[in-house]
């Protein structure tokens, strides 16, 4: 299992922009690959469950990936988050 | 008069005459089936077809908005194919027997509610989008899928008003026939709010219940204000009036500036071109009095769709936009796809930590050199038909143009060989890179003309993202170093005898057009509203440049 903190800086927070983007980027690792905020936790590859979780500016997430390309799919989200402006 | 306070979405205000579309709906009816296989199939059909239908979608909205506000119908397409909505779908008609409509609804409006409830005003407004996706699928369901049939058309030109508009509404309305929109709902922070700025349509919504018997009545929009005026008095009449009138003076007094050129006293000619992006771009730079196409971006053909247009496909597509130029300079920038223009089927899955220094524009041309080989053919050939050229972006070193121009021709021998009709075609390239502003003086020998974008070039220059507001600071003003490169291309142009052009949006920056014209620059390549603006400032700022007319 691998997982990394993420702080959002978009003002907007994780937004439909963004969250399509995630969405995107973990669905191509085979690996399961989860957001978590205050105890909820998403699903990555679902769009309509990450938007739900309602991140907001300067929430802090847990990213959380398990499988057999759990590495590349934490790196690939880190990135992914990044580019996005989060 | 009366008075419709709802909220401003898009500013500006619009006078004419108010349409009230009420759109006819089948009655929503709580269907059942019997064969849930079956229904579960019908389901499935419905969801790839409104698939289909987003995905063209996109390609229209890019073309008409740009990329960035087109993403949103990438989003309704997820929206369509995430699970918990499909699954919640077929839930309810194996476990409810739901026909699929029902069935379709049912979870477009659960997910709606949930999404409704929630804290954030910007998740409230998605619930927006999830009705629409949904609606969608039930149009496809109930026989009336497809965008005509979707798409709303005035006759003459009008402040239109409905319950709402979709995304996909607002998209595709006639900009010409329709001068306002307002809506009894919806929000501020809906992606419809979000295209109307893009538009440029003045619009109010969540305005509440518009009475029926407003149909047909004058009206001013006022959307700075959120405010509708039905059948309105003297003086709010003249008051919105001088406000209209001022910005037709201007419209007037840039007016005088169509059908001028622009020569220096020396005799060399300062044009102002158009960028575009599309065939119906074109026609509205020749509108606008474009002295050319400077920038005609190639991507749209290319987006929307699954795999790259065939030769064909582009031969028509740059016939026409050469046709479509009447004889002035069309330049067909050759695909830049990579950093914030993905395109699947091309740059892959591949993630790049840093696409803005990726595979992108001519290194990805040059990695897939069948895709380049296809374009130039097609370039080739349409240059029969008008005064074609061809610019490669993202220049960094000499050996991509000598690698350029061996693939440009190759394709100019391979027609020679088929005895295939071709033209002429200039080969410039985009000057939009440290290194390439640089090594101008060794690039400039290789090319038929150098064209500035300035986008990128202060981007990389600077190392400063344009889209991240908290180094914006460092680009505000043009800088000093970018202003030294840009001095030192047009020297190196110039000891060459090429010409220079700048396509970025430094060229509409009317601050900046005595700059680029003392250093050299000769045509300004802007987008077509800015064409007359930018002449005027040419013409006004350099006082040695004598205005005659074409």
């Amino acid at each position: 299992m691998k997982s990394m903190t993420y702080q959002i800086n978009d003002k907007n927070g994780i937004h439909a922009r963004p969250a399509g983007r995630i969405v995107q980027c973990a669905k191509r690792f085979s690996s399961d690959v989860t957001i978590e905020k205050g105890g909820k936790t998403a699903d990555a590859k679902k769009l309509f469950a990450l938007m739900q979780l309602g991140v907001r500016f300067q929430d802090a997430v847990t990213v959380t990936a398990q499988g057999d390309d759990e590495e590349e799919a934490v790196q690939c989200m880190y990135n992914t988050m990044r580019d996005a402006g989060l | 008069m009366n008075m419709i306070y709802g909220k401003g979405a898009s500013g500006g205000i619009a006078a004419g005459i108010l349409k009230i579309i009420r759109r006819e709906r089948p009655a929503v009816r709580e269907e059942t089936c019997t064969d849930v296989t079956a229904e579960t199939a019908k389901l499935h059909a419905a969801l790839a077809k409104a698939e289909d239908e987003l995905d063209l979608l996109y390609g229209e909205a890019v073309r008409k908005v740009g990329e960035k506000e087109a993403a949103i119908f990438e989003i309704h397409r997820m929206m369509l194919t995430d699970e918990d909505f499909v699954t919640e779908a077929e839930n309810f008609i194996r476990n409810g027997h739901s026909s699929a409509a029902t069935a379709v609804r049912k979870a477009g409006t659960a997910l709606a509610e949930i999404f409704g409830a929630m804290e954030d005003d910007y998740m409230k407004a998605r619930a927006a989008d999830i009705l629409a996706v949904s609606e969608r699928v039930t149009d496809i369901l109930g026989g009336c899928g497809g965008e005509e049939g979707r798409t709303i058309t005035v006759t003459q030109p009008s402040v239109i008003a409905a319950h709402d508009l979709t995304p996909a509404e607002t998209v595709m309305l006639d900009r010409k026939m329709v001068l306002g929109f307002v809506t009894e709902g919806g929000s501020a922070m809906s992606h419809t709010a979000i295209l109307a700025r893009t538009m440029d349509i003045p619009a109010i919504v969540a305005a509440g219940e518009i009475p029926d018997r407003y149909d047909g009545c004058p009206v001013v929009l006022d959307g700075n204000e959120g405010v509708l005026y039905v059948e309105p008095d003297e003086g709010t009449e003249s008051r919105f009036a001088e406000a209209m009138r001022e910005a037709e003076d201007e419209r007037r007094r840039l007016e005088r500036f169509r059908g001028k050129t622009c020569v220096l006293s020396d005799g060399t000619r300062v044009s102002v071109a158009a960028n575009v992006g599309s065939l119906a771009d074109i026609d509205e730079a020749m509108r606008c009095d474009a002295e050319g196409i400077g920038l005609f971006r190639s991507e749209f053909l290319f987006m929307g769709r699954t795999s790259p247009p065939t030769e064909e496909e582009q031969f028509e597509i740059y016939k026409q936009a050469a046709l479509k130029t009447n004889g002035r300079e069309c330049v067909i920038r050759t695909l830049d796809a990579g950093a914030d223009k993905q395109i699947g089927y091309l740059t892959g899955d591949a993630h790049e930590a840093n696409p803005a220094l990726g595979l992108r524009a001519v290194r990805l041309c040059l990695a897939k050199p069948e895709l380049l080989r296809a374009q130039f053919r097609a370039l080739y050939r349409a240059a029969l038909f008008g005064n074609l050229s061809a610019m490669i972006p993202l220049i960094v070193l000499p050996e991509e143009i000598r690698e350029v121009r061996a693939v440009a021709k190759a394709a100019q021998e391979s027609l020679q060989a088929e005895t295939a009709a071709f033209g002429k075609l200039r080969v410039g390239i985009m000057i939009e890179t440290p290194s390439a502003a640089l090594l101008a003086d060794r690039l400039a020998p290789m090319t038929d003309f150098f064209s500035i974008g300035t986008n990128d070039l202060i981007q990389y220059t600077m190392a400063a993202d344009r889209e991240n507001p908290a180094v914006a600071y460092l680009t505000r003003e043009l800088p000093e170093s970018v202003r030294r490169l840009i001095r030192s291309v047009c020297a190196a142009a110039g000891r060459e005898g090429i010409p220079v052009s700048v396509c970025g949006e430094l060229a509409a920056d009317v601050r900046e057009t005595k700059f680029l014209v003392e250093a050299g620059v000769t045509k300004l390549s802007v987008s077509p509203p800015g064409v007359l603006r930018v002449r005027e400032s040419v013409m006004r700022e350099a006082s040695r440049l004598v205005p005659v007319s074409r």
